[in-house]
Parts: C-alpha cells; sequence; structure tokens
C-alpha cells in the first residue's frame, strides 16, 4: 500500500546524514533474515547429523534447541523475502507462509507450557543432556511469537503506526533481557522458568530478526520517526544516539563492580554519569530544537506574509475570484468578482451559483459540475445576470479543492464577445464585398473592353455595354446609361423591358409607379458628372446591397464613360479638322513624331502620283515624285518637312515640281515645320504645299511682257543712237557736236536703266540664269578695268591678287558687278585718289574688293545699300545719278553664284567685297 | 578695205530699224540688200543670181526667226557671216549664237555706229 502523494509531499524531507543512515539500514533486514537463517541451519543440522559439533552446542552460550532453529530458519525466510516492500506477490505470500508457521510452532509451545500437553517437542531428533528434546523456552517462544506476528504485519499501517514495529520491539526487549541475564548472571533474565531460558544465540536471532522488522519499512512507524528531518526526528536521533552509549558505559561499570570495586560505588558512578549525560543529552537537544522551533517560525511568519501579498493580489486581479463551500456558497470574493457580477461584497457573499447566473444557462449546469467532481478544471463561457438585472458574457476557470471548496475564476468577455461578433460580421462583410467586387470586375472588365474597341464601335455602344452589365450584375429588369450633354441627358442607352424606361425617363410620366422600383446614380468622374446609370426592378425594393453595387458600377465605369466621351470628342474634333483641312486650297501634309503621315488633305492628294509600291525611309509609301527647282528628282533628306522633322527647321516658300501621272510638271511652293507640344518637344510637322502654277504663269506672262518692253524700248533707242553717231559724224559746228554728244550719252543712259530694270525684275522673279564657267578672275577685272578706263582715261586703279585664280562665275554678269562697283568707286570716290581691287584666295572661295577712298557711310546704311532704289543720303543730296539699282542687281547677280556680297566702311576708305566660288571638281 | 564694196543681206521685221541699219551700213560703204523675214532672208541667201559677204539680221521675226533662218542656210552649206542683232534678253540666244560657228557675232540692241562698225570688221576683216 502506498502513501497518498500529497501526505508524502507533507513530510521534511530526510537529511543527507540520515539518507546515508538510510542507505546502510536498507541492507538490515536481509542481512538478518540471512543470518537467522545460518545460524538456524547450523544449529539443526549439527542436530540431526550428529556432527562433532554438537558438543558445542552444549555449551549454555550457543545451545538452542531444534524447534527454536527451525523458526529462526523460517523468521529469517519470511525477513529475507519481505525486505523489500516491492518484493513479487509470490514471494510475499512465502513469506507470509513461514511468519504463520513461526506463529504456529511458537503459539502451540507457548500453549504446551500452558497445558502441560507435548505436541511438537519429538517431532524433531532428541539433544543430548536434560534438555527436552526440542521445545523452544516460553521466552523464545513468546519472542517468536512476537516476531511472526511482526513478519505477518509487515506491511500494515495506519496513521503512522505500525503493528510490527511494536511486535519487534517487544521483542527485542525480551531477546536484550536475556542478553543482560547472561551478562549479569541473573539467570531470571535469561530464563523465565529456572531450568528453561533463552541461549544467547537465539536471543542474537530474536534481536536480529526484530531488528530486520523495524529496517525493513524504514518510511512507516518508529525508525520513519528516527530518520525524519522535524524536531521530533532531530530529538529521537539525538537522545537514542546519546542513550546508545549510556548501556554499555553503565554494564562496563557495574561489570566492574563485580571484580574490583565495591557495587555501590559503581552505582554511584552510573547515576552519576546518567544524570551528567542525560541534562547534557536534554540541553543540547533542546538547543537543536529551539533553533528548528525558530526557523519554523520565521517560516510562518513569511507564510502569514506571503498569505497577505496573495490575498491583496486576489483582491487586487482583474478577474473575479469566487470561494464557494462545500454547499457552493460563496465565502470569499474579491472585488473585480463584486464589480463583473453587480453585487457589494456582502450581497454576494452566501450566494451561489443559480443565483448569478442567467436563468437559461441553468440546465447546463450539471454538465459541468460532474466534469468538476471528476477532478477536471472547467473553463467555460456564460451568462451571468448582474445585480443590476443586466446580462454578461463571462468566462468561468472552476475546479474543486482537496478539501472540498470550490474555487471560479472569471472573466468579463463582453468585450471580446463584441469583438468576436464584430469579426464575424466584418468576415461577412468581406464574403459579400468580395463576391460584389469579382462581379463588379467582370463588368467594368466588359465595358473595358467595349472601350477598347471603340475604333470599331461608338459611345453608344459602350453605353449599351454599360447598361447592359449593370441589368445583369443587379438582375434588373431594365437598365439604362445617359450622357449628360447641354440639353440634358442627350445620350441613351438601355437595355431590358422597354416599356419600363417611362419608369426612369423624366417624360413621359411613369405610368404605374407602384410596380417599379427605380435606382439612378450619377456617373461621376474627377467631380464632374457625367451622366447617370439607372436600373429599375419590376414588384420588389432594391437593397442596400444592390445600391451599393450600382453605385460602384457607376464609379468604376465613370472612367470608361469619360474616356468614350473624349474619344468621341476627339474623333469629333478630328473629323472636323480633317474637313476643315480637306477644304484648305493648299495640300497639307502632316506627319507624328515617328515620320508616319497622319493627316493629308484633298489639294495634296490631288497632286499625288498615285500608288508606287515603294517605301520612304519612314516607311511611309511614295506617292509624289517631288523635284527640285530644276526638275531634278529631291533627296529624301532635302525635303522640306523631312528637314523640318529631323532638324526643326522652317522651310519656307521652296520651290519644287511635282510630276504628275501624265507626265506634266507641277510648280509647287513648299513649306514646313515642325509640330511641337506644350513643352517644346517635337511632335511632328506639318508640311503645306501650294499649287503655283498660275502664280508661275502670271510671273512668265510679266516676264515675256517685261521683254516685249525692254525689246520695244530699245528698237527706238537704237535708232536714237545709229542717227546720233551718223548725225555727229556729219556735224560741222562744234556746237551741233555737243549737243548731239548729249542726246547719244542720255541714250545709253536710258540703256542702261532699261537693262537695270529688267535685271532687277529678274532677280525678284528669281529668273536669272547663269552660264557659269571656269574663268580667271584677274582677266575678268582686267576686263572690267579697260572697260571703265574708255570712259574714264585718266582714272587711277591698282590691281592686287594673284593670276590663275579661278573662279566658277558668269562671266558677263560678274563683268557687270565689277562694272557696276567701278561705276560707284568713280561716283562716290574722292576724284584723283586710286581705286584699288584686290583678289584673294580665301579657302572654298574667291573674294574680290573694290575700295576707293570716300566719304563714310554709317554703319545704318552699309546693308540699306543692297536693297532697291537705295541710295545713300549722300548720293541723294549730291544729286549723282542713277535708279539706286546697281547693287541690289549686283547682290542679285553674287547670291545666284552662290555668292555673298558686302561693304565695309572705315578710315575714309569704302570697300565693296564680294565671293564666289571656285569651280567643282573636274569641271 | 576691201577693193569692192561689201554686200550685206539685212533682216529685221521693224521697218524703221531695217532702214536704220540698212542706212548705217550703206554709210559705211556697203551694198545693201533688205529682207524683211526670216523667209526673205533665206529666199535672199538662196537666190543664186546674188552673193553676200555678210548677213546682218535680227532675232524676233514672226513665222521664223532670224536665227532659225541662219541655221537653215548653214545647214544647206552656206557660210555667209552673220551678225545677230537683238533687242531680246534671253539667256538662250549667246549660245544659239555660239552655236553658229565662228563666222557669228551677237550685237545686242541698241547699238551706235561704234558697236556695229567693230561688230563689221570682226567679221569681215
Amino acid at each position: 500500500m502506498t502513501r497518498p502523494a500529497a501526505l508524502a509531499s507533507s513530510l521534511p524531507e530526510p537529511s543527507p546524514g540520515s539518507r546515508r543512515l538510510e542507505r546502510v539500514i536498507a541492507h538490515v533486514p536481509q542481512f538478518a533474515g540471512a543470518l537467522s537463517i545460518t545460524v538456524g541451519a547450523v544449529v539443526l543440522g549439527s542436530w540431526m547429523l550428529a556432527h562433532p559439533w554438537r558438543s558445542l552446542l552444549g555449551r549454555r552460550e550457543v545451545f538452542m534447541v531444534g524447534n527454536t532453529a527451525v523458526m529462526s530458519i523460517l523468521a529469517g525466510a519470511a525477513l529475507w523475502l519481505s525486505a523489500r516492500a516491492t518484493a513479487a506477490p509470490r514471494a510475499r505470500t512465502v513469506a507470509r507462509a513461514c511468519a504463520v508457521a513461526v506463529l504456529a510452532i511458537a503459539g502451540i509451545t507457548l500453549l504446551e507450557y500452558a497445558t502441560d500437553w507435548v505436541l511438537i517437542d519429538h517431532w524433531l531428533p532428541s539433544a543430548p543432556g536434560p534438555w527436552p528434546r526440542g521445545r523452544s523456552s516460553p521466552h523464545t517462544a513468546s519472542a517468536f511469537v512476537l516476531l511472526g506476528a511482526a513478519l505477518l504485519l509487515i506491511d500494515h499501517s495506519g496513521r503512522g503506526r505500525r503493528p510490527s514495529d511494536y511486535l519487534a520491539l517487544t521483542a527485542m526487549l525480551i531477546g536484550t533481557s536475556a542478553l543482560l541475564g547472561y551478562l549479569f548472571g541473573i539467570p531470571a533474565y535469561g530464563a523465565l522458568l529456572s531450568h528453561l531460558g533463552m541461549s544467547p544465540s537465539t536471543a542474537t536471532v530474536v534481536l536480529a530478526i526484530a531488528a530486520g522488522v523495524l529496517a525493513a519499512r524504514i518510511e512507516h512507524g518508529v525508525l520513519a520517526v528516527m530518520l525524519a528531518r522535524n524536531a521530533g526526528g532531530v530529538a529521537a536521533r539525538r537522545m537514542l544516539g546519546g542513550l546508545s552509549v549510556f548501556p554499555p558505559v553503565a554494564i562496563a561499570l557495574l561489570w566492574g563492580a563485580l571484580h574490583w570495586y565495591p557495587f555501590s560505588f559503581a552505582s554511584a558512578l552510573v547515576v552519576l554519569l546518567a544524570l551528567g549525560g542525560a541534562s547534557s543529552l536534554i540541553l543540547s537537544t533542546a538547543r537543536r530544537l529551539s533553533a528548528i522551533d525558530n526557523e519554523m517560525w520565521r517560516v510562518t511568519r513569511a507564510l502569514g506574509d506571503s498569505e497577505a501579498h496573495v490575498r491583496s493580489l486576489v483582491d487586487g486581479a482583474s478577474d473575479g475570484i469566487l470561494i464557494s463551500d462545500l454547499d457552493g456558497r460563496y465565502t470569499q470574493v474579491n472585488e473585480a468578482a463584486c464589480r463583473i457580477l453587480g453585487y457589494d461584497r456582502n450581497a454576494l457573499v452566501g450566494k451561489t451559483i443559480m443565483d448569478v447566473l442567467a436563468p437559461h444557462e441553468l440546465p447546463r449546469l450539471a454538465a459541468h459540475k460532474l466534469r468538476l467532481l471528476a477532478g477536471a478544471t472547467d473553463v467555460s463561457e456564460w451568462t451571468v445576470q448582474r445585480g443590476d438585472g443586466s446580462m454578461m458574457p463571462i468566462e468561468v476557470s472552476a475546479k474543486i479543492f482537496a478539501d472540498g471548496r470550490w474555487q471560479g475564476i472569471i472573466r468579463d468577455i463582453s468585450e471580446r464577445k463584441r469583438v468576436e461578433t464584430a469579426l464575424a460580421r466584418a468576415a461577412d462583410t468581406e464574403r459579400t464585398l468580395r463576391a460584389e467586387l469579382e462581379a463588379l470586375l467582370g463588368a467594368s472588365g466588359s465595358v473595358s473592353e467595349a472601350v477598347s474597341e471603340l475604333a470599331h464601335s461608338d459611345l453608344d455602344a459602350v453605353l449599351r455595354t454599360i447598361a447592359e452589365q449593370a441589368r445583369s450584375l443587379l438582375n434588373a429588369d431594365y437598365a439604362a446609361a445617359a450622357i449628360a450633354g447641354e440639353h440634358g441627358l442627350d445620350r441613351w442607352a438601355a437595355a431590358g423591358a422597354p416599356e419600363l424606361r417611362d419608369a426612369i425617363a423624366p417624360s413621359p410620366p411613369i405610368p404605374d409607379p407602384s410596380r417599379a422600383s427605380v435606382l439612378a446614380v450619377p456617373l461621376r468622374h474627377h467631380n464632374r458628372e457625367l451622366g447617370t446609370l439607372h436600373i429599375a426592378v419590376r414588384e420588389r425594393e432594391l437593397t442596400d446591397t444592390e445600391r451599393r453595387v450600382l453605385a460602384a458600377l457607376a464609379e468604376r465605369v465613370a472612367p470608361a464613360v469619360e474616356t468614350a466621351v473624349l474619344y468621341a470628342a476627339e474623333a469629333r474634333l478630328r473629323t472636323w479638322l480633317q474637313s476643315l483641312i480637306d477644304q484648305l486650297p493648299e495640300g497639307v501634309i502632316v506627319l507624328d513624331e515617328h515620320g508616319q503621315v497622319n493627316a493629308m488633305n484633298r489639294a495634296v492628294r490631288a497632286l499625288a502620283l498615285g500608288p508606287t509600291g515603294e517605301h520612304d525611309p519612314w516607311g511611309n509609301e511614295v506617292v509624289f515624285d517631288i523635284r527640285g527647282a530644276d526638275q531634278r528628282p529631291m533627296p529624301f533628306d532635302d525635303l522640306p518637312i523631312v528637314r523640318a522633322l529631323r532638324d526643326g527647321e522652317i522651310v519656307r516658300d521652296r520651290e519644287m515640281w511635282l510630276r504628275q501621272p501624265d507626265g506634266r510638271m507641277v510648280p509647287v511652293s513648299g513649306s514646313a515645320g515642325p509640330v511641337r507640344d506644350d513643352r517644346g518637344r517635337l511632335t511632328g510637322a506639318i508640311a503645306v504645299v501650294s499649287d503655283i502654277s498660275d502664280r508661275k504663269e502670271m510671273e512668265r506672262l510679266r516676264e515675256e511682257w517685261t521683254a516685249v518692253v525692254a525689246h520695244d524700248l530699245r528698237q527706238p533707242l537704237n535708232t536714237i543712237l545709229l542717227w546720233t553717231d551718223r548725225v555727229q559724224a556729219l556735224s560741222t559746228s562744234d556746237a551741233q557736236r555737243t549737243g548731239i554728244e548729249r542726246v547719244r550719252r542720255a541714250g545709253w543712259r536710258l540703256n542702261h536703266m532699261i537693262e537695270d530694270l529688267l535685271d532687277a525684275a529678274r532677280i525678284q522673279a528669281n529668273q536669272l540664269a547663269l552660264d557659269l564657267r571656269p574663268l580667271d578672275m584677274l582677266e575678268l577685272v582686267r576686263t572690267a578695268v579697260d572697260n571703265i578706263q574708255v570712259a574714264h582715261p585718266a582714272l587711277e586703279i591698282d590691281i592686287v591678287g594673284p593670276p590663275r585664280e579661278l573662279a566658277w562665275v558668269d562671266g558677263e554678269r560678274i563683268q557687270q558687278v565689277l562694272g557696276n562697283l567701278l561705276g560707284n568707286a568713280v561716283k562716290y570716290g574722292v576724284p584723283t585718289t586710286p581705286i584699288r581691287i584686290e583678289i584673294a584666295n580665301r579657302d572654298s572661295l574667291v573674294e574680290v574688293a573694290v575700295c576707293n577712298q570716300g566719304a563714310e557711310i554709317p554703319p545704318a546704311e552699309l546693308d540699306k545699300l543692297f536693297t532697291r532704289f537705295s541710295r545713300t543720303t549722300k548720293a541723294r543730296e549730291a544729286r549723282v545719278p542713277g535708279l539706286g539699282l546697281g547693287l541690289y542687281i549686283c547682290r542679285g547677280l553674287i547670291d545666284a553664284h552662290g555668292g555673298r556680297i558686302w561693304a565695309e566702311s572705315a578710315h575714309g576708305t569704302n570697300a565693296f567685297r564680294f565671293t564666289v566660288r571656285r569651280p567643282p571638281e573636274g569641271s | 578695205m576691201r577693193d569692192s564694196a561689201l554686200r550685206i543681206l539685212v533682216a529685221d521685221d521693224d521697218p524703221e530699224v531695217l532702214q536704220d541699219v540698212a542706212g548705217a551700213l550703206e554709210g559705211m560703204g556697203a551694198v545693201v540688200t533688205v529682207a524683211a523675214s526670216g523667209g526673205d532672208l533665206i529666199e535672199a541667201l538662196g537666190n543664186p543670181g546674188t552673193a553676200f559677204d555678210l548677213v546682218v539680221t535680227d532675232v524676233a521675226m514672226p513665222w521664223m526667226t532670224g536665227l532659225q533662218a541662219v541655221a537653215a542656210t548653214r545647214y544647206a552649206g552656206l557660210a555667209t557671216p552673220v551678225i545677230v542683232m537683238t533687242a531680246l534678253r534671253d539667256d538662250k540666244i549667246p549660245a544659239q549664237v555660239e552655236a553658229l560657228g565662228r563666222g557669228a557675232v551677237l550685237l545686242r540692241k541698241p547699238f551706235g555706229m561704234t558697236e556695229l562698225e567693230h561688230a563689221v570688221e570682226t567679221l569681215v576683216s
């Protein structure tokens, strides 16, 4: 039988010293058992085999009768087998049988003494001498009765006491008295009756078995008390330890009195020693017990503190704590419990769980009570009815203490319940919303698809898609999407029962409003109302969810509607622009930033060659045969629109030709410029092409007319000049010759004016034609100088420059320029100062300068000199003859040569410089 | 100068210019025959009974220009030197005159006696 665990834990722990003692004591039962068996067996064997050792048996000290030897063996075996509390059941049974046998033999022996019956004296071989053959002495029998009973009851114990301990101790007393009897020669101690006693060997066996019985179960009984760590154990160990010294000393002293000193001396000495030893033992034990007692007080006080602490913790706990008595009435409650249950402490104490639970919870109570009674801790949720009658959800953790009281820890879980409810609702909502969102995504996806196909459909198709999606999403009978225009909702698309349209449209009035439920939400994008989305359902009400879904759909499709509206507007604008540019008389071509043709109007298409199957470097089909001013095909890189898009260049009024399918050349003027966005980025280019056939024709007519006029003017001039020469030759007087000479000069001046006007007209019309050849500039200059010197023989002209400086020029025109510049130098230069002509090599150009001393020309007038009919202030004031076309014509001629002409004036020297190109390679 | 007078054929559709030029040449001592058109010029040159030392012709004449007429006679094998007069400033004319070869000079109207005499001397000397 094992002790309850709770009880074990309440016992003090053994000290390390007593542990060692325990280990030694643990071996005692087996040792004692073995000793008994050995002694019994040797004696019995000697008896039965008549061994020479038998003579030894005659000695009083070792004498042991046969029955005693048998009991020794049986008791030793019983002790050996039950030495361990954990012995096997069979061993335990055999041990009990042995114990019963010992009890029986000893009991029968005592009966024999009481009744003079001889029952078992002769069942063993007889012993020599006067001794009854096998009967044990009354002492021995008594001791073995006690030992047999002790061995039989070895495992019995109750309330910390053990019967076998007392039985063994009594047997031990008998054994000890026998030994003392031998020691002091007092037969009465050794044998109760004069002729029968307990032999020393038997006494030893008895003591050994008794000690073995005590040691066999040290956790119980006497040894448990001795080995305990508590005050009792300490006192027992000290006192017994001290006392164990006293008997040997006393025995030795008393024994000494038999031989060396009087007995009275020994008695006094023993009393003195006993008093001194006992006093010092009691004092030292008392000190030790005081120390233990003090420690106990300290621990008790600490326990008290800790309990107070726990109590304050309990009172301060946020969880309610309730303790009830065996009947379930609350005896202790903390503040939290009062707060949660809504009672004051006095009201709550004395109530039971039945009083605070909500009535509907009562049926559940029985099952939970059963679980608690089974030893489990029950954690469960309940609804309580508080003192004020309100209901509150709580969590209860309940259990029953070992002493039968109930404890409940309660917690207000109304917040948790609220959160759980909210969470559950949120999960529900999330599920619903997810489903709605998926439906919405599907619907808005369809709308997006419709928008992406806008190029093939139109705004109405988008609206129809939205209406259909709204109708199927909400399972409505009718749906309509409308776009707001200037005059209300001007674009409609509807899906579903057409008769319900009246339920939505503001006019005509709703025929039967009671039968349809109508909902309209605005289609709004960036706070701008684009239109409305309507649905109508028959014979039911629209739910909040449906309203929300429709609003969400409207919100999601609004960007698509905005896109569609913008797209439609953009398409309208594009059509409008296309028709606008189509109606332009000029041809217009618009390229995007990649050079792709974006737009091309009717006027320019009219000039196209038609499909050629060829493509330009930008991937556009070549539909024009564009020629330069010389009517030769124009390189792609030279085209005005290419320069505009590639270089951002603005090209104005470039004259070109477009070859027509019939081979006819149409003169056109092309202008092109880059198109830039707000931030100045190039986004394309635009070219404007005008058919200038009419202008060309006009120019041709004007040229023709100019030529005719000039021609017709020259004919009479020819007559005048021929006849003045002839008349001059016939003149007889100087006066006549002078007059005729003036007519002749006037004629030639008139001729010059006609030539200048004609040249100026050609320059303006861009119709100068040059006969370019490689010519020596020095030669040209010399010829010009020779010509002017015909009229002005006294003129001093210096020519500076390298010979054979070839230029790519029309000789006659360069002569004209040089003549003009030299004429000006003569007209405006300081008379009698030399004119200087410089020819210089300037890389690929030949530069010629005509310099003369003259009045300085203001810088502001320098550039104006080259404009038409321009004359310097000085020239006008000095009434120098001329139309003011000379330098204009010079510039026109030099420009036509691809050169440049300019004037410089500084330090009284005026220089007119021009450059012309060198001949091209291989010319 | 030559022993005999120069025989010069002058062609111009403008009668006044024709007379002026013819008169000027006669004043220089030449025997002048006149033609009023390109056709007349070809006819006069083609007449086997006459031979000319010099042809002086205007360019712009109805039906056939002076240049065309001269080109036609050159094609026919006649290499009579020619002075091509013109009041036109057509850029092609100088090249066309040049194409007629060494026996041809261009004389732009208006011109005086100096220019005329210089042109005649250039061709006849």
